[in-house]
């Protein structure tokens, strides 16, 4: 039994810290923040440059061959610069590719998804989510409505997950955004990151563009690549989060001395460290399990929804009060970071639904 | 990253497990998991059957007679006990004080006192809280005055567990009432047939004896029988504190419990159907499982990595301890009325069912795990000292 890292593992966790350490401060998030875009083409370019988006890709299509462990150590250096670019979509999506992809697909995309020209992301796993996909003469087509996908508005293409009409078999699909029928609504999600609603009108997919028909178990290892994305940017965020805590509570004076010093803070700020400690560990068995059971696998992801979203409403409220009147404001980066946080409660459905499946899963 | 046991790991678990299930009475191991109550003589025997092939102290250099097992093995092997029946091993003599022996005791103390903590035959306590020395223990004052080659104590300990049946203590005393707290601490061997030696059981909330307050009067102890140097004391029982990790979390035993929760939740039928068909009580038992499960990995991490870490202990306590809290308060609302019924644990009364078994005085007498051991509070503000350290 071995929770450690490789050389190799912990070497691309600390050159990516390194980067966003150097190029993704508060101050340039902030600029970002105000731009029309809403993210940075030139931060994206650099972490491309740096192998980013290629590390989940396989080798022969000119990745790196990183699987879940890699996927989670990338998405937790994410929350933790609180970045606005398409990090843990792009992950996911390209781990997606890597696994799922069709042959003209891995021709005609693999390249430019590995230098970061395009980007595909994931849409996956919400339960406000339907697109069906009804076969017609010309071929298949889509309908529905995906609500809020996180960095839609950055991706040149997005994996879906859909349902055929009439027996409801589950399928991913790629689509480009440029596809005719597919509108995007941009906005900005509370934490201030870019998404999309998208409606289907009868969007065309092609032969070529579908990836999996009727294979369940593809589509819930794609759901909970996601969560597991998802557990590593709030892991990342959290950290961060009670890191700038306990330095504010070191730091800020009253009653004639640093406010860390009265107990009845200690043992908030305790409490949150020992739900940390339990998020680190189970979003590195989860990882660890991509690699066995499909049945165990799932069963870790519905327990890491649960905890993260707990873990995540907890750690930023708790934040937030033990910085007193600062935590609420826009200057402050802890009230960024609770904002990051509480969105991460509820993406892809609430913690009650994930209760609901772990029971089911876990409690024969 | 990788979460599978090795083939040598879980060779070693297999032939645990087949120990265990050959040595391991039936009446023993149903009494165990079924709330009964647990007799000295059951814990006596256990330890002499695990002694006897080779399982008395696993964890122990082999030069005294372990296995030198990783903590890993360790945890291993209590899980696979606690899941079959078996008793727990009693801690003080062969967690608590041994360790403290091997490095600190003189060879003389080694050969005569390790080997009677391996068969089983001596049973050890602990003599550390004081009426006014709890989680401050450095404010403890039983005094040990020095006359000729003996130490002459005096005093009064409490919440000693289980001294009623110990044959030795190892005990904390005074020897220097002049120099902060900390520095006037010794350790001394204390034989429990000594004259002035008054044990006097404390009579808990569960009706169970399970400490005692005990009393000394000029009782005469061989200053051969000191631990380490005069005033180290404070230094050895720190040791011996940070040494007591691998089952610091409990988890064998939450495990075991949630096994009987779940069967009772199958068993017990509300409104026409099991209870672990109930929409709410189910959703309570999966939160809980996966805090369990978590606790478990969490455990895992700890002891797999050779990394010091000195503020996972405490968390695993606390967690450890409101998780098996938490499993033996559902496990008493999943009786419901029944859950009232306290009859007698004995063995052999037949009072009530297995189902009822026990449950309710364990709810009672598991309040103790969040106060003993550095209380849930003391734990947070260690954990706050490595942390924020103002």
């Amino acid at each position: 039994m071995d929770f450690s890292l490789t050389e190799e593992q912990r070497l691309l966790s600390e050159t990516l810290d390194r980067c966003l350490g150097e190029e993704a401060g508060f101050d340039r998030r902030k600029e970002t923040l105000r731009s029309a875009e809403g993210w940075s083409q030139d931060l994206w370019n650099t972490l491309s440059g740096l192998g980013v988006p290629a590390s989940v890709l396989r080798e022969v299509d000119g990745g790196l061959g990183g699987g879940a462990v890699e996927l989670a150590l990338l998405c937790r250096s994410a929350g933790s610069a609180l970045l606005l670019e398409p990090v843990t979509s792009a992950l996911v999506g390209n781990a997606a590719f890597a696994r799922y992809a069709g042959a003209a697909n891995r021709q005609s995309l693999a390249a430019g998804l590995a230098e970061g020209s395009l980007i595909l992301v994931p849409v996956v796993g919400d339960p406000a989510t339907s697109i069906r996909a009804t076969a017609t003469s010309e071929g298949l087509r889509l309908t529905g409505r995906a609500a809020v996908v996180y960095h839609a508005p950055c991706a040149s293409h997005l994996v879906c997950a859909v349902t055929q009409d009439p027996d409801g078999a589950p399928m991913l699909v790629s689509v480009p955004t440029t596809a005719e029928g597919l509108r995007l609504d941009t906005l900005r999600t509370m934490d201030g990151q870019t998404a999309a609603d998208l409606t289907f009108d009868g969007v065309l997919v092609p032969d070529s563009d579908v990836w999996v028909t009727a294979d369940p178990p593809a589509i819930e290892w794609l759901e909970d690549l996601a969560i597991l994305a998802l557990a590593a940017d709030t892991l990342g965020c959290a950290e961060r989060t009670m890191a700038l805590t306990i330095e504010y509570l070191k730091t800020r004076q009253q009653f004639g001395g640093p406010i860390g010093r009265f107990q009845a803070l200690q043992h908030r700020v305790v409490s949150c460290l020992s739900r940390l400690e339990e998020l680190r560990t189970w979003l590195w068995v989860t990882a660890a399990r991509f690699g066995g059971s499909d049945h165990d696998r799932r069963r870790s992801a519905a327990a890491l929804k649960v905890l993260l979203a707990e873990t995540a409403r907890h750690l930023g409220e708790e934040a937030v009060q033990l910085h007193g009147g600062m935590g609420v404001t826009e200057e402050m980066e802890v009230s960024h970071h609770f904002r990051r946080l509480t969105a991460a409660t509820l993406r892809y459905g609430n913690a009650s639904d994930y209760l609901t499946r772990f029971a089911d899963l876990a409690l024969a | 990253m990788n979460l599978d046991l090795s083939a040598e790991d879980r060779a070693f678990q297999e032939q645990v497990r087949s120990f265990v299930a050959a040595h391991l009475p039936t009446e023993l191991a149903a009494r165990q998991l079924n709330g009964g109550r647990l007799e000295p003589a059951d814990m006596r025997f256990w330890q002499a059957t695990l002694n006897a092939h080779g399982y008395g102290a696993i964890h122990w250099p082999a030069a005294f007679g372990g296995q030198n097992a990783s903590p890993l093995r360790q945890h291993l092997f209590e899980q696979e006990c606690a899941l079959a029946g078996a008793p727990p091993q009693l801690s003080f003599g062969l967690r608590m004080l041994a360790p403290v022996l091997m490095r600190f005791g003189t060879p003389e103390q080694q050969q005569r006192f390790l080997p009677g903590i391996l068969t089983g035959d001596t049973w050890w306590c602990q003599g550390y809280s004081e009426p006014a020395a709890g989680s401050d223990l450095a404010s403890l004052r039983t005094s040990a005055v020095v006359e000729g080659d003996h130490y002459i104590v005096n005093g009064q300990k409490c919440w000693n567990t289980l001294g009623q049946h110990a044959d030795w203590m190892f005990c904390l005393v005074r020897t220097d009432p002049h120099v902060k707290a900390q520095r006037g601490i010794s350790i001394i061997l204390i034989d429990m047939r000594s004259p002035g030696i008054t044990v006097r059981p404390t009579r808990l909330l569960d009706g169970t004896d399970e400490v005692n307050d005990i009393y000394f009067d000029n009782v005469r102890v061989p200053l051969a029988q000191r631990i380490g140097a005069e005033n180290d004391g404070w230094t050895i029982a720190k040791f011996l504190l940070m040494h007591e990790r691998t089952n610091i979390a409990g988890v064998p035993w939450s495990k075991r419990d949630f096994e009987r929760l779940l069967r009772i939740a199958r068993g017990t039928i509300r409104h026409g159907r099991p209870l672990l068909e109930d929409t709410d009580f189910r959703r309570r038992l999966a939160r809980l499982a996966i805090d369990l499960e978590v606790l478990e990995y969490t455990n895992l991490r700890m002891l797999s990595s050779t990394a010091a870490d000195l503020t996972t202990p405490s968390l695993l306590k606390i967690r450890g301890s409101e998780i098996r809290q938490a499993i033996s308060t559902l496990t008493l609302e999943a009786l419901g009325t029944e859950g009232l019924k306290m009859g007698s644990a004995a063995a052999a009364a037949p009072a009530h069912d297995d189902r009822t078994r026990g449950v309710a005085a364990a709810y009672l007498n598991l309040r103790k795990l969040s106060i003993y051991g550095g209380s849930n509070e003391i734990q947070r503000n260690i954990v706050a000292q490595m942390t924020i350290g103002l």
